[in-house]
């Protein structure tokens, strides 16, 4: 069984159920009237067609059983996941913190991925932050979110 | 001749310096995106994209096409140098480049690399020339049969050229489909899977979109890599190749760069694939086969010409007829609608300035690309000393203050971070962003002209396949998935056979 192409293939069948169930409520027409949901209606058709496909030959396939986390084996994929996490909290807080606060504790924590010095990472942050919010405040004009500092 | 009072009337507008600057940041963004192996050119137009906002329609696609052309150059550095491609379409140059450094001559496989490299995209930009004005007035006669067969022949040769599996990407064609008509219907402004939510009524921003599948997930996946590279310590003398060189490497550039030139036209061919078949037949017809891989510079030219040619006809469809044929070129397709210009057969009439200053650019930003290339080679060789731990949160604050930047409003980050993730599980699941993001952006236009289509055959499919090239392009599309799915199954059968 190829249980990576199982996972995939079941989120994709359930990816096209739910976009054809809603492009039903769209209304997808008829061929000679085609409607609002005509094309997101018959693309789940033929994604979910293809899902059941996947399923049927991984279920079938002649490979050994291969677990999930192979796919993550000898990686450091906690860098990866930690990354995310604070790139998630970053656009949460970022409006109400503001880019310069919000961007030196993120520059902090990515820069801290690496393991360099404590102060290593401190002033490399400090200084990406202030060169980044220079060039795109006052020469790239984008107006970043002056949050709790103000500025 | 009245081409050339075009390119002459484009150089006017390339030669501007404001666009001089443009064409010269987007080659050496390209090239040093091309030498840093990790980010991509799509990845790199799509961090830039919000940064273009600003400029005018012409200086956006003269850098953004900058950096698309630029990346050919740049990847054969680190082919070279550290036997790691600083980009996809330069993994074949690593076989031959390599192997010629570990014998002391670098410095010729660069020179020739990069000669070539000039020689052939100065080639295919003529090329581009020549075959867009008439390209151009043939589409003018395309109908909703015509576009919709050439959109569906589009996704189909990106499907099956892609370098996994043609069924997964397949699937993602329709996933990218549903993406791409997310918003209002253009038709019955009845929003569509918007849930609620105004942000979405213009749809799925391919901004934030692309810069997440490609730009951040790259950068999630090399976070967790362990894998280290190292440098050729040798010095890198003589860039200029030999007499002996170029006439070893001369029919190989021509080879290479016709090669190149008419894949590159192709949906899903592109500058990766004509690398590949560019050195399979350059080591097919050499009279010393048996070099290749060793350090033979054929093997360097060919590829290296390839993938330059064809990074410039890829602007052939897209230009005239508004078909983007690879990932990079549906990034510039979405520049291009930002700025309020449609690309396609009505480009050139409507906006002339604009399609001949791109390509007047082009000539210029080669010669650009030429100078970077080679003398300052010791240069980027420093570039590539840069640790990861360092480049990386650059990338990430960089995708982040450009999808904020978009609307200054964090929605887009958050799309930007979501599609993040989706790239980064699609790289361990085994799927592929270029047939969804080609999908995506091709997607509205899918919709539109099969209701218009249908509307006008009342609903039948019959002048699908009667209007003459509508027919032949579906013909072409259903054999070419045919051929691929059955060619794939019969390659898994003999991996199978004991």
């Amino acid at each position: 069984m190829d249980r990576k192409h199982l996972v995939s293939g079941l989120f994709w069948l359930a990816i096209s159920i739910f976009v054809g169930v809603t492009a039903i409520d769209l209304g997808p027409g008829t061929f000679s009237k085609p409607g609002s949901g005509f094309v997101f209606f018959w693309s789940s058709i033929g994604l979910g067609l293809l899902s059941v496909i996947l399923i049927a030959k991984s279920i079938f396939r002649a490979e050994g059983t291969t677990p999930l986390a192979e796919l993550w084996k000898g990686l450091r994929w906690w860098n990866a996941v930690l990354a995310i996490v604070i790139l998630f909290l970053y656009a949460l807080v970022l409006p109400k913190a503001g880019f310069i606060l919000a961007t030196f504790v993120l520059m902090i924590v990515l820069f801290g991925i690496g393991k360099s010095r404590a102060w290593v990472v401190i002033v490399s942050a400090l200084i990406t932050t202030i060169l980044s919010f220079t060039i795109f405040r006052y020469f790239l004009e984008v107006r970043l979110p002056r949050g709790i500092i103000g500025w | 001749m009245d081409t050339l009072n075009s390119l002459f009337s484009g150089f006017s507008t390339a030669l501007q310096p404001d666009n001089l600057l443009f064409c010269f940041l987007g080659t050496l963004l390209g090239t040093l995106v091309g030498v840093l192996p990790g980010i991509g050119p799509v990845g790199a137009m799509s961090i830039l994209l919000p940064m273009t906002f600003k400029m005018s329609s012409a200086g956006a696609v003269i850098m953004l096409a900058g950096i698309y052309y630029g990346v050919a150059y740049g990847g054969s550095t680190t082919s070279i140098l550290v036997s790691v491609p600083g980009e996809v379409s330069s993994v074949v140059t690593c076989m031959d480049g390599y192997q010629m450094a570990l014998k002391g001559r670098a410095g010729p496989a660069l020179g020739i690399a990069a000669f070539g490299s000039f020689i052939a995209g100065t080639i295919g930009i003529i090329g581009l020339m020549i075959f867009a004005a008439p390209l151009s007035r043939l589409a003018l006669a395309f109908g909703p049969h015509e576009y919709f067969s050439l959109i569906v022949l589009g996704l189909a040769f990106v499907a099956s050229l892609s370098h996994g599996s043609v069924f997964r990407a397949v699937m993602m064609c329709f996933f990218g489909l549903m993406l791409g008509n997310v918003g209002l219907d253009i038709q019955t402004t009845t929003p569509r899977f918007t849930f609620g939510s105004l942000r979405l009524f213009n749809g799925i921003g391919i901004a934030p979109l692309s810069m997440g599948l490609f730009g951040i997930a790259e950068v999630l996946v090399n976070l967790e890599s362990t894998a280290t590279t190292s440098l050729v310590k040798s010095k890198i003398k003589n860039l200029l190749p030999s007499k002996s060189d170029w006439m070893k490497a001369k029919w190989a550039i021509l080879r290479g760069t016709l090669i190149g030139f008419f894949l590159g036209i192709l949906p899903g061919g592109g500058p990766v694939l004509s690398s590949f078949i560019a050195y399979a037949i350059e080591k097919r017809i050499s009279k010393e086969p048996g070099q290749f891989g060793k350090g033979a510079i054929e093997g360097v030219a060919s590829p290296e010409s390839a993938n330059n040619s064809a990074s410039s006809s890829a602007f052939i469809p897209l230009l005239t007829l508004g078909i983007p044929p690879t990932a990079g070129m549906a990034v510039l397709f979405g520049a291009f609608l930002i700025h309020g210009v449609t690309p396609g057969p009505l480009l050139l009439q409507k906006h002339p300035a604009l399609f001949w200053g791109l390509i007047s650019s082009m000539y210029i930003g080669n010669v650009m690309l030429l100078i970077l290339n080679l003398p300052l080679i010791p240069m980027w060789v420093q570039v590539l000393k840069v640790p990861e731990k360092v480049l990386y949160p650059l990338v990430l604050l960089f995708c982040l203050i450009g999808a904020y930047s978009l609307n200054n409003d964090v929605f887009d980050v958050a799309v930007m971070l979501v599609f993040g993730v989706v790239g980064y599980l699609f790289r361990k699941f085994e799927y592929e962003g270029a047939p969804l993001i080609l999908a995506f952006v091709l997607g509205t236009m899918f919709d539109t002209n099969l209701r218009q289509a249908l509307l006008i055959s009342d609903g039948s499919f019959i002048p699908f396949l009667t209007r003459p090239i509508s027919g032949v392009t579906l013909g072409i599309a259903v054999i070419v998935l045919i051929i691929s799915m059955s060619s794939l199954s019969s390659r898994r059968k003999k991996l199978e056979t004991p």
